[in-house]
């Protein structure tokens, strides 16, 4: 066990640094462009990559590699943040329902069954209409709409926990309410929460590229992957660079976000790795 | 007729499931400092249950009637928070399976120290000491490991183990153990009863323990209460209950021992009850000696010697 534990902690620590080498990069973004991104060189429209545009250009002679790149941070950090918010109100309302119950309970897990009785992109399309246009509001909406899935995860870990022998046996060693919830319910019901958080971040920046190819996102000219895609599209056979390097980009931090997701599981979840050591 | 100045004084208490189910009934005890109770009985004649119930476990039973003393004071009617306060120091408990009642996530170093901690001022160094000490006089080799290890890590005795070490760790007066060496082998099972005894010894903690191993009330037991259908049948010291058993139902339990002499033990016919009467005995469906009014008679206790009674009022009877 000790090994295969090893193992999944190199892969975690592995992950852990290329989505650290992800993000300074996108903060580094900036100063790596080659060209202005929202410079429009109507005499170069439409190239295919060259060495002076790597990605090649698109309709208004932009550079898609700088676009690609600057969209980079928009990106990635507004799915963290969704991801974030989505996983701190989730937490906290499913936490409170699952150790008090009661009428608080009721209410919040009602509201929680609305929320869940709509398609998840359909309601995020609602609230960013309603909210209007604009990347800050595509994160609004999709935060807005993320976060009952993990109060109602959260409540039912709480609710198991509740009945655990630990628990009896701390409040029969006389600690306080307030040390159980937070020492032990809290992180106990966190860490399969956590899990899922990270195996959705690659989820949510889709979501967030689908909100934006559907014009409710990030406004031009902000350079954001979704919002290109959503542009290349009409010029998919004329110039196949503008849809296939977002999403390239697109893809790859899925891929690399749902691998930390599941190299988290492994790490985390100590029941499931003890599972696996008894197969 | 009660006296109040005991350790821990059960008086005349009933209980119930929240379902509804009551389960106890009129159960009095009483310990002393330094006393071992032992409680026996079959599965599911409410033993278990009168743990939870002293501990006044939520959600678990609902105490209907009587009162529980510890030290004069009244359990039942105390806030949550001074019953915070006796609960771990005061009373401790030891679970069915020990293991079960450790985080299993956090290390057990940590949860030494918090439990300590929610008791008085105590630094983690402190903490440390005190938890290697006990795991050491456990039987654990290397405790700095095990303080920096998760539950996951350890095995089931060693759980075991740690739980009953942190249950100490406090030096509660009163010591609620429930069964707890039934999934370790008999090395370490002498090793904890010696551990018990020593605890007793050194600090006159009172413990109640209930158990099914009755090389464990001959060792430990001072008095022992034997419980059918949630009710005490008969109590008394151990001695007295082990050589001259009054009640039916400990002469069955008592037969029903394994003998190294080749006397096969001998079972009880009949099913455990599942029902708990309000009035009436609970074993008579089951007693060789039932009479017809035995289902109907209101039971009270009958003395034998000292403190020795029984619920039976053939009890007195010679065997």
């Amino acid at each position: 066990m000790r090994t295969a534990n090893r193992a999944a902690k190199l892969r975690l620590a592995v992950l852990l640094v290329l989505v650290a080498v992800l993000c300074i990069f996108c903060l580094a973004a900036p100063s790596l462009l080659p060209n202005d991104p929202s410079q429009a060189h109507l005499l170069a429209a439409k190239q295919p990559p060259s060495t002076r545009y790597p990605f090649g250009t698109d309709w208004l002679g932009r550079c898609v590699c700088s676009r690609v790149l600057a969209g980079a941070s928009t990106s990635v950090f507004s799915a963290l943040t969704i991801v974030g918010l989505t996983l701190a109100v989730g937490c906290a309302v499913g936490i409170v329902c699952g150790y008090f119950g009661g009428v608080v309970d009721t209410v919040l897990m009602r509201v929680v069954d609305i929320f869940l009785a709509f398609p998840g992109m359909v309601l995020a399309l609602a609230v960013a209409g309603m909210l209007g246009p604009g990347l800050k509001n595509a994160v609004l909406a999709l935060a807005a709409t993320g976060w009952p899935q993990y109060a109602r995860l959260t409540r039912s870990y709480v609710l198991s926990l509740r009945q655990e022998n630990f628990i009896h046996a701390a409040r029969l060693n006389g600690q306080s309410p307030a040390s159980i919830l937070f020492l032990h319910i809290f992180p106990n019901a966190v860490r399969p929460v956590l899990v899922t958080a990270s195996l959705s971040i690659g989820g949510t920046i889709l979501n967030l590229a689908g909100l934006s190819f559907l014009g409710l996102g990030a406004l031009p000219p902000t350079a954001e992957w979704g919002s290109m895609l959503a542009d290349g599209r009409g010029l998919m056979q004329q110039a196949p660079w503008l849809i296939f390097f977002p999403g390239a980009a697109i893809f790859l931090t899925s891929i690399l976000f749902n691998l930390l997701g599941d190299s988290v599981r492994d790490v985390l979840d100590p029941l499931d790795s003890q599972r696996k050591q008894y197969k | 007729m009660e006296e109040h100045r005991g350790l821990l004084d059960i008086h005349h208490l009933s209980a119930r499931y929240p379902c509804g189910t009551a389960v106890l009934h009129d159960v009095s005890l009483h310990m002393h400092s330094g006393e071992i109770v032992c409680v026996i009985g079959e599965s599911g004649c409410g033993k278990s249950t009168l743990l939870r119930a002293i501990l006044r476990m939520p959600g678990k039973v609902d105490i209907t009637k009587g009162q529980i003393l510890y030290r004069g004071t009244d359990l039942c009617t105390l806030s949550s928070s001074r019953l915070r306060q006796i609960r771990g120091a005061g009373i401790g408990m030891i679970f069915q399976e020990p293991g079960a009642s450790l985080d299993p996530i956090r290390r057990i170093g940590t949860q030494f120290y918090e439990t300590l901690r929610a008791h008085g001022h105590i630094t983690r160094a402190q903490a440390e000491q005190t938890a290697c000490a006990l795991l050491l006089r456990l039987e654990l080799s290397d405790p700095q490991r095990i303080l920096k290890s998760c539950p996951v890590q350890l095995s089931g005795g060693m759980n075991q183990r740690v739980a009953i070490a942190l249950a100490m760790a406090l030096h509660p007066d009163v010591l609620l153990a429930d069964e707890p060496t039934s999934a370790l082998d008999v090395l370490v099972q002498a090793q904890i009863v010696n551990e018990l005894l020593r605890l007793r010894n050194e600090f006159g903690t009172g413990i109640l323990l209930v158990t099914h191993n009755m090389g464990v009330v001959a060792k430990m037991a001072d008095k022992v209460a034997v419980m059918y259908g949630g009710r005490i049948v008969e109590y008394g010291y151990r001695d007295s209950i082990l050589t001259t058993p009054s009640h039916p139902y400990t002469k069955a339990l008592m037969e029903a021992i394994p003998r190294l002499d080749g006397t096969p033990p001998r079972g009880l016919p009949g099913r455990a009850c599942r029902k708990f009467p309000q009035e009436g005995c609970a074993f008579a469906p089951r007693c060789p000696h039932a009479q017809p009014d035995c289902l109907s008679r209101t039971m009270g206790p009958i003395p034998i010697y000292g403190e020795h009674w029984t619920l039976c009022r053939l009890g007195g009877a010679p065997r």
